[in-house]
C-alpha cells in the first residue's frame, strides 16, 4: 500500500515578512546609486535657490530676507506671488516622487515583483514596505536639503535669525509628511506600474503641489488646503507650533492608510504582473 | 494528495479567453511535463497557479489547500520567462534578495548550496546583466532552488542552455523530485529532453487541457514500428501492404506499425524479391506523439 506524505508548512508571520522586504528595500537603496544621486540634487537644490536670489532679475532679486526661507516659507502661503515662496525644502516632495517612481518601476522591470508575489508575501506587506522606505528616503533627502539650505544660506550671506522652536517644528512636520507622500507616490505607482511615463508625471504634478495650488486661486489661502499633503507641507513653516506638526502627523497618517489600503484592494483585485 | 489540483479554470485578457475550464492534476512528486503550442495558456495557467495573476473563474488547490495560503507560497520555487533579477547588481547580492524575502536564516549557506547545483560558483561576483543567456537560466534555477521548495514551476527553463546545462537540470530536477519529495510543472518545447525526465504530461491546445497522462500511458499509446527504405519504396510499400494492415511512408522512409519483429519483414521483403537497404526497430516519440495529436486537432 503506498504510504500517504503529509507535508508541514511553516506559516511567515507579519513580522517576519515584512522585516524580509524591508531589509530587501534597504539593501536595495542602499546599494543603488540613484539614492545618492537624489541625496545629492536635494543638498544642490537650495544652492541653485539661493544664487537664483542673489540674480538682478525682478523676479529672483531679494527672494530672501532670511537663509531659514529656503527651508520653510514665514507663513503657510497656499497662494504664491513669487518663487521665493515657492521654492523650499518641498520640492523635496517632487524629486522624491520621481525617485519612488523610478526604484518601484525597476521592480516591475526587472521581474522583481514576480519572485515577490509568488512566495509568501502579501500585496499589504508590498504597500508598507515601499510606503516605509520611500519615507526614509524623502526623510534623508530633507536632511541633506537642510544641509545644503544652511551651507547656500552662510555662503549668500543671509541672517540666520529665527525662532529655533518654530524652525525645528517645520523641519519636523515636513519630515513628518514624506509618509504621506510616500503613500501617495506608492499608490500612483501600483495604479501605473506598466506605464512609468505617466507614473512619473503624476508623481511630477502632485509633488508640485499644482491641484492645491489650483485649489487655493479658487478658495483662497484657507487653512482647509491642510487637509491635503502638499497643503500640510506648506502648513510647516517658520511660524509654525505644536498644533501644525500635530496637524501635519494627522494629515500624513491618515493619508498613509488610505493609500495603503486602496493600494492594497488595487493590487489585490488586479493582475499583479 | 495532490501537490496541483485545477478545477474549470478560466481566464480572460479583456475579449480574448486565455484559458477555457481547464482542468489539471500534478501529483505530488511528479515532474509534470506541459506541452503546448506558443499562446496555447501554458504560462497564463503557471501564472495563475503563482498567484501573479486572477482568475475569472475556477478553483486552485496546491497541496489540498487554496493557493493563496501563505504557508503553501513560501514553499514554492518558481522560474516564469526570466528570473527576477537586478541588472546592476551581482548575481551573489541578487541571490541575498530572494533568501531575504523567503526568510532563509542561513543564506549565506543556502546560496553557495544551489549555485554549487547549477555550477555557478565562480560566477557569483558577475553583475547579473554581464551574465549570458545560459548563464541567466541557471541563475534562475538555482532562484528557484532557493530554500528547498516543495513546488517548482518552471517555464521553459532548458531555453539557452548548452548540453551540460541540460544534463544538470535533468539531474537536478530527478534529484530533488526523488530525495526531496519534490514536485516539478514544467513547460517546455524541447521535448526530447522532457521526455527524459517527466513522469506525467499534460497537453494544452487553445486554454483547454487535451490530454493528461503518465509516462507509462504513454508509453502504452507510442507504439513501436519496423522502419524500413529501399531501393524502390514505391514497390516496397505496395508489397508491405500485401502483409501488413498499417504501412504509412513518412520522411522517406516506410513504417510497418503492426506487432511483428524486423526479422519478419525482411523475410517477407526477401521473399518478395525487394532488397531493403534499411532496417531498425523505432518507437515513436513524445515529439512526434504530440506533433500527431496536434495534427488531428487533439484527439488521437
Amino acid at each position: 500500500m503506498e504510504k500517504e506524505i503529509t507535508l508541514e508548512f511553516e506559516q511567515p508571520s507579519f513580522f517576519k515578512r515584512i522585516k524580509g522586504m524591508l531589509s530587501v528595500d534597504f539593501y536595495r537603496l542602499f546599494h543603488t546609486p540613484l539614492f545618492y544621486i537624489f541625496l545629492f540634487i536635494a543638498a544642490i537644490i537650495p544652492a541653485l535657490v539661493s544664487m537664483g536670489s542673489m540674480g538682478d532679475t525682478n523676479e529672483t532679486a531679494g527672494m530672501f530676507t532670511n537663509a531659514w526661507q529656503i527651508i520653510a516659507a514665514d507663513k503657510p502661503l497656499y497662494v504664491i506671488s513669487n518663487i521665493g515662496e515657492y521654492a523650499n525644502m518641498n520640492m523635496v516632495f517632487i524629486f522624491g516622487g520621481i525617485m519612488i517612481s523610478i526604484f518601484i518601476g525597476h521592480d516591475y522591470h526587472s521581474g522583481y515583483v514576480k519572485q515577490l508575489f509568488t512566495t509568501h508575501s502579501t500585496k499589504q506587506d508590498y504597500m508598507m514596505s515601499k510606503t516605509i522606505i520611500s519615507a526614509f528616503s524623502m526623510m534623508c533627502m530633507c536632511i541633506t536639503y537642510l544641509i545644503g539650505g544652511t551651507l547656500s544660506g552662510a555662503f549668500t550671506g543671509l541672517p540666520f535669525t529665527i525662532n529655533v522652536g518654530s524652525l525645528i517644528l517645520a523641519i519636523l512636520g515636513k519630515m513628518i509628511m514624506s509618509l504621506g507622500w510616500a503613500s501617495l507616490y506608492t499608490f500612483i505607482n501600483i495604479i501605473f506600474r506598466r506605464k512609468f511615463g505617466i507614473s512619473i508625471a503624476l508623481c511630477f504634478v502632485f509633488g508640485t503641489g499644482i491641484p492645491v495650488i489650483g485649489a487655493a486661486s479658487i478658495v483662497g489661502n484657507s487653512s482647509i488646503l491642510n487637509i491635503f499633503l502638499y497643503g500640510s507641507s506648506v502648513n510647516a513653516c517658520l511660524s509654525s507650533n505644536i498644533i501644525s506638526l500635530i496637524t501635519c502627523l494627522g494629515i500624513s497618517l491618515v493619508w498613509a492608510v488610505i493609500y495603503n489600503i486602496v493600494g492594497t484592494l488595487v493590487l489585490s483585485k488586479r493582475d499583479c504582473y | 494528495m495532490n501537490a496541483i489540483e485545477i478545477r474549470n479554470l478560466t481566464k480572460n485578457y479583456g475579449e480574448k479567453q486565455a484559458l477555457s475550464n481547464l482542468n489539471m492534476t500534478v501529483p505530488m512528486g511528479a515532474i509534470y511535463g506541459f506541452i503546448g503550442e506558443n499562446g496555447s495558456g501554458k504560462s497564463t495557467t503557471e501564472k495563475l497557479i503563482c498567484g501573479l495573476i486572477r482568475p475569472n473563474s475556477g478553483t486552485i488547490k496546491l497541496f489540498d489547500k487554496d493557493y493563496h495560503d501563505q504557508e503553501i507560497r513560501s514553499q514554492i520555487g518558481v522560474l516564469i520567462e526570466s528570473p527576477g533579477c537586478f541588472p546592476n547588481i551581482s548575481v551573489w547580492d541578487n541571490m541575498k534578495i530572494q533568501a531575504a524575502n523567503l526568510g532563509i536564516k542561513n543564506e549565506n549557506e543556502e546560496i553557495r548550496r544551489v549555485l554549487k547545483i547549477v555550477r555557478m560558483e565562480g560566477s557569483a561576483s558577475n553583475k547579473f546583466k554581464n551574465c549570458s543567456l545560459g548563464m541567466k537560466q541557471r541563475i534562475g534555477i538555482a532562484f528557484a532552488l532557493l530554500g528547498n521548495p516543495k513546488l517548482l514551476i518552471l517555464d521553459e527553463p532548458i531555453n539557452g542552455l548548452d548540453a551540460d546545462g541540460m544534463r544538470i537540470m535533468r539531474e537536478v530536477l530527478i534529484d530533488i523530485t526523488k530525495n526531496l519529495s519534490c514536485t516539478v510543472l514544467i513547460s517546455s518545447h524541447i521535448l526530447g529532453e522532457l521526455e527524459k525526465i517527466a513522469t506525467h504530461y499534460g497537453i494544452i491546445r487553445n486554454g483547454k487541457m487535451i490530454k493528461e497522462m503518465t509516462a507509462e500511458e504513454l508509453e502504452k499509446e507510442c507504439p513501436t514500428y519496423v522502419a524500413i527504405k529501399a531501393k524502390d519504396n514505391i514497390e516496397a510499400k505496395r508489397a508491405l501492404e500485401k502483409r501488413y494492415k498499417k504501412v504509412i511512408e513518412e520522411n522517406d522512409e516506410l513504417r510497418v506499425y503492426d506487432s511483428c519483429l524486423t526479422k519478419d519483414v525482411v523475410s517477407y521483403l526477401y521473399s518478395e524479391n525487394i532488397l531493403p537497404t534499411y532496417v531498425q526497430t523505432k518507437k515513436i516519440n513524445l515529439e512526434e506523439y504530440y506533433i500527431n495529436l496536434m495534427d488531428k486537432g487533439g484527439t488521437l
